[in-house]
């Protein structure tokens, strides 16, 4: 009798496990599709509002999609055309310049190639030093160190991708100084240190790329001005760094964020930056 | 016909105040108990008022019935009372019984008697719970069981259902809730408590702090908490001013008295700390300005989840909140300007600002905020309004869109939104000045009043529908995936050349062990062999020889071949080996030179050479000399 039980109840156990497999995968997916129809609909609503001059319902349903996590370089270009709007219609407040600019400078990061984002971008940091002139400051202009150009001269990938070739060839070369022809052993001999070589320069350089895409993120500042502070919260003195200016931002303490600008760092209020995406 | 009901109703109401009259000449009877939780052996007291109307009989022989778990010590002590109620003056009777308790129980006090116009009228029955005693005496400000007090004629209390005295009692009772395990400070401290350890920012915490004293001391100076990451809000309107209670800490009794209750709404996530409520006592044992500091209570502060978060949820907006809003006027001259009024009601953390539908051609002024926020039944409630100047800068009629307020509930742990429709306001047209007016206006404004140029004029258009977009590649090597990769080839090409040299090493050991002495000795032997089978004695004393030879060289590293056979046996010697062995060693080899040049070498000679061969190169690879090579 038991024996007789026991494919059936296996049988069950089957039928109910790829059941509930089923079942698990609709729902993901339903998920999922309702995630991206909730993403749509947020992005139609905030068009909409921009084209009647609904600004603040457009900048609302943008910041939505950003808080959601949603990334697309048309929401942010159209995020940052809502507080242009906003500004245009002489109800900005604080921070709007720069919230236009981290905008279209999220943008430009995702698809480099936006020409209109790249001139929307200009439009907004010319506005910025416009009213910086106005009250009498000038134009601040700051370069970034020279291991921060290096580094950001190739991406992490390329920077990997030439580390693993200059690897592979220092191997190729030594595969090849073991091969008695003359020719291939002088190849071996000249490819192995110099492949090494490139190893020891390309290899520290990917590291460098890695640690700064994990521990900082670019952004944008987002307020009138923000002056440096030390880690005891002193301010550190020398300028301040303006509206709309891309800052690179690392740790987050309390209310506090870590940020470099050009050769300077310090830390700022967290609220009078934005981070951008990726 | 209306004769006799006018008849009847007389009769009828005759009976009626009759019957009214005789309920109302009962006497009214109430029966009180000087506490309802008398101790074991503690005197407590049952009083029975029985009272009439004025001119009627006084009640009189009040009985009391003994009760199990209590004794009737004494009375019934009879006084009279009169009693004004509502203008209506009552006499009667106050009878009291002074009983004590007997043992721990539950006990049922039977209702009192008096005896009016013949008849017996009972008061209430009494429970009382008889207590362990303490073994503190319990004093009591009620003066009837006082030695010589005031007796219980006159002036009585009201009626109205069973009083109790402990009110009366000049100890307060004791808090079990605010009982604590362990006690800071055996005279005074100061204990904080919060209502939840944990919140949303937003959410309301009730802090209360308590002092708790077993000494006479006075506050020369008081410090509230920072609370530096809340908004605050005091729930009690004269701190300090709360009744006593006694609780216990650390197993001892102290008075209690709650010294503040404040609402904190946290302002952001993280470990939030409140502060210490800090107190300067003077008194006897603690000395001048003794510093008393409650604990410092840490809140956990989260997020609302993200899950289902509305657009336009402004974080810290906890609460339960409708919104209510106010348009006038709904018709107005072109540039005129409205005033909406949008009020926010409820309980919580009210929101500071509110998301207005702002659009172009309409402008909201900064708004002038009301409100009337305060301590209601244990939460801040009430209200929070913001009037606003709306100018309108186009004509016809304007939808002014709608208010949303997004917010947390944290009773229902979910979103809720509160709305409310502004609706539509009629614009008039702008009015078109005369042409004369016109053509001055346009000439002054082309001299003077230069518009300001917009920055943003020539700004792209927006993006109706998104756009393809691929989302960069995740990095190639990612995590210790890059080691790996980076790591990998030369580590192939390590264990390649690894695995080479062993394998050379192996073949050259191999190669080694083909061509070792002992070996070779070997091989020796089994050449003397095959030649004495074929009967060629000189290449058996030739292959004993080297057989000799290579087992020498096997077994002390000596190159014997090129060495005399006089000095042989000395270098053997100093090689290591034993003395017999290079005898016979010399002594062979003589032998194999004389039979190699012997015509008439025989069989048996030769046999013999070889046995003596054989048996000597198992001795010398055997020897000692070989081992410690």
């Amino acid at each position: 009798m038991s024996g007789s039980r026991t494919p059936v109840k296996a049988l069950l156990r089957g039928a109910v496990s790829v059941g509930m497999f089923v079942l698990t995968a609709f729902a993901m997916e339903g998920m999922a599709i309702a995630d991206e129809r909730s993403s749509e609909t947020l992005f139609r609503e905030g068009s909409d509002a921009i084209a009647k001059g609904e600004y603040a319902v457009a900048i609302e349903r943008f910041e939505a999609l950003s808080d959601m996590g949603f990334a697309h370089p048309d929401a942010s270009y159209n995020r940052g055309l809502a507080y242009v709007a906003r500004l245009r219609a002489g109800a900005d407040r604080p921070g709007d310049l720069g919230r236009a600019a981290a905008a279209f400078e999220e943008t430009l990061r995702m698809r480099p190639d936006d020409l209109d984002a790249d001139r929307a971008l200009d439009v907004v940091r010319a506005e910025v030093t416009k009213r910086r002139a106005r009250r009498g400051k000038d134009a601040t202009t700051v370069r970034p160190t020279l291991d921060r150009v290096v580094v950001g001269l190739l991406s992490e990938r390329t920077w990997s991708l030439f580390a693993f070739a200059s690897s592979m060839l220092f191997v190729v070369g030594l595969f090849l100084r073991r091969i008695p022809s003359n020719g291939l052993s002088v190849a071996g001999r000249v490819l192995a240190p110099t492949a090494f070589v490139f190893f020891c320069v390309f290899f520290p350089l990917t590291l460098g790329a890695r640690a700064l895409r994990s521990s900082t993120r670019a952004a944008v500042i987002v307020a009138s001005e923000v002056h440096l502070v030390d880690d005891t919260g002193t301010a550190k003195g020398g300028d301040p760094i303006p509206e709309a200016q891309w800052v690179e931002a690392g740790e987050l303490r309390g209310a506090l964020i870590h940020v470099r600008w050009g050769a300077t760092e310090g830390w700022i209020p967290a609220g009078s930056v934005r981070l951008l995406y990726p | 016909m209306s004769a006799l009901r006018f008849v009847s109703a007389c009769t009828a109401a005759v009976i009626i105040a009759s019957a009214s009259r005789v309920v109302l000449a009962e006497p009214q009877l109430k029966t009180r108990v000087s506490t309802t939780r008398p101790q074991v052996g503690e005197p407590f007291t049952i009083q029975l008022s029985a009272l009439v109307s004025p001119g009627e009989h006084i009640p009189g022989d009040p009985v009391l019935k003994p009760s199990r778990g209590a004794t009737i010590m004494g009375g019934p002590s009879v006084g009279q009372s009169m009693v004004v109620m509502g203008g209506v003056a009552k006499v009667g009777i106050d009878a009291t019984w002074q009983l004590v308790a007997n043992a721990p129980a539950k006990v049922k006090i039977p209702a009192p008697t008096v005896l009016w116009a013949g008849r017996r009228f009972a008061g209430q029955s009494i429970d009382v719970e008889i207590v362990q005693s303490s073994g503190k005496p319990r004093r009591s400000t009620n003066p009837f069981l006082l030695p010589g007090g005031p007796g219980f004629g006159g002036f009585g209390f009201p009626f109205g259902g069973l009083d109790s005295f402990e009110a009366e009692e000049s100890l307060p009772a004791i808090d079990g809730n605010l009982e604590l395990r362990t006690a800071p400070d055996p005279h005074l401290f100061v204990h904080a408590r919060a209502d939840k350890k944990t919140a949303v920012v937003g959410e309301q915490v009730t802090v209360t702090f308590y002092l708790y004293q077993r000494i006479s001391a006075s506050v020369e100076d008081r410090r509230d908490p920072p609370a530096a990451d809340f908004l605050r809000y005091s729930m009690l309107a004269n701190p300090g001013t709360e009744p006593i209670v006694r609780a216990k800490a650390g197993g001892q009794t102290y008075d209690v008295r709650m010294a503040d209750r404040i609402a904190l709404f946290p302002v952001r996530t993280g470990d939030l700390h409140v502060g210490s409520l800090q107190f300067a006592f003077t008194g006897r044992p603690i000395g001048r300005r003794a510093l008393r500091a409650s604990e410092d209570i840490v809140i956990r502060v989260t997020e609302p989840p993200r899950a289902g978060r509305p657009s336009g949820y402004v974080l810290g907006d906890v609460g339960r909140f409708s919104l209510t809003a106010n348009v006038e006027p709904r018709r107005i001259p072109f540039g005129g300007t409205l005033a909406v009024t949008a009020r926010v009601s409820g309980n919580g953390n009210f929101p500071q600002s509110l998301t207005l539908p702002e659009r172009a051609g309409v402008e909201w002024l900064d708004p002038e905020k009301r409100e009337s926020i305060g301590p209601q039944g244990g939460i801040i409630a009430g209200y929070r309004s913001f009037g606003y100047v709306v100018r309108i800068k186009e004509s016809g009629t304007v939808n002014l869109g709608k208010i949303d307020l997004p917010h947390w509930d944290p009773a229902s742990r979910k979103y809720l939104v509160s709305s409310v429709d502004l609706g539509k306001v009629d614009v008039l047209p702008e009015k078109v000045p005369s042409p004369p007016l016109a053509a001055a206006l346009t000439a002054g404004a082309d001299t003077t009043d230069a518009k300001p140029i917009d920055a943003f004029a020539n700004m792209p258009a927006h993006r109706s529908a998104l756009g393809s977009y691929q989302p960069p590649p995740s990095p190639l090597f990612e995590g210790p995936r890059l080691f790996v990769a980076l790591g990998a080839p030369p580590i192939a090409y390590a264990l390649f050349s690894a695995s080479l040299a062993g394998a050379r090493r192996i073949r050259l050991r191999r190669t080694a062990a083909t061509v070792s002495p002992e070996r070779l000795a070997k091989t020796a032997l089994e050449d003397a062999d095959r030649a004495r089978a074929n009967g060629d004695a000189k290449a058996v004393c030739s292959a004993i020889e080297r057989a000799l030879h290579h087992a020498l060289k096997a077994s002390t590293n000596l190159e014997s071949r090129g060495i005399l056979v006089d000095e042989l046996e000395d270098a053997l010697e100093n090689a290591g080996l034993a003395e017999d062995l290079c005898t016979r060693v010399t002594k062979l080899l003589e032998e194999v030179s004389a039979l190699r040049f012997d015509p008439d070498a025989n069989d048996a000679s030769v046999d013999e050479l070889v046995r003596q061969g054989r048996s000597l190169v198992r001795d010398i690879l055997d020897s000692p000399a070989r081992d410690q090579g």
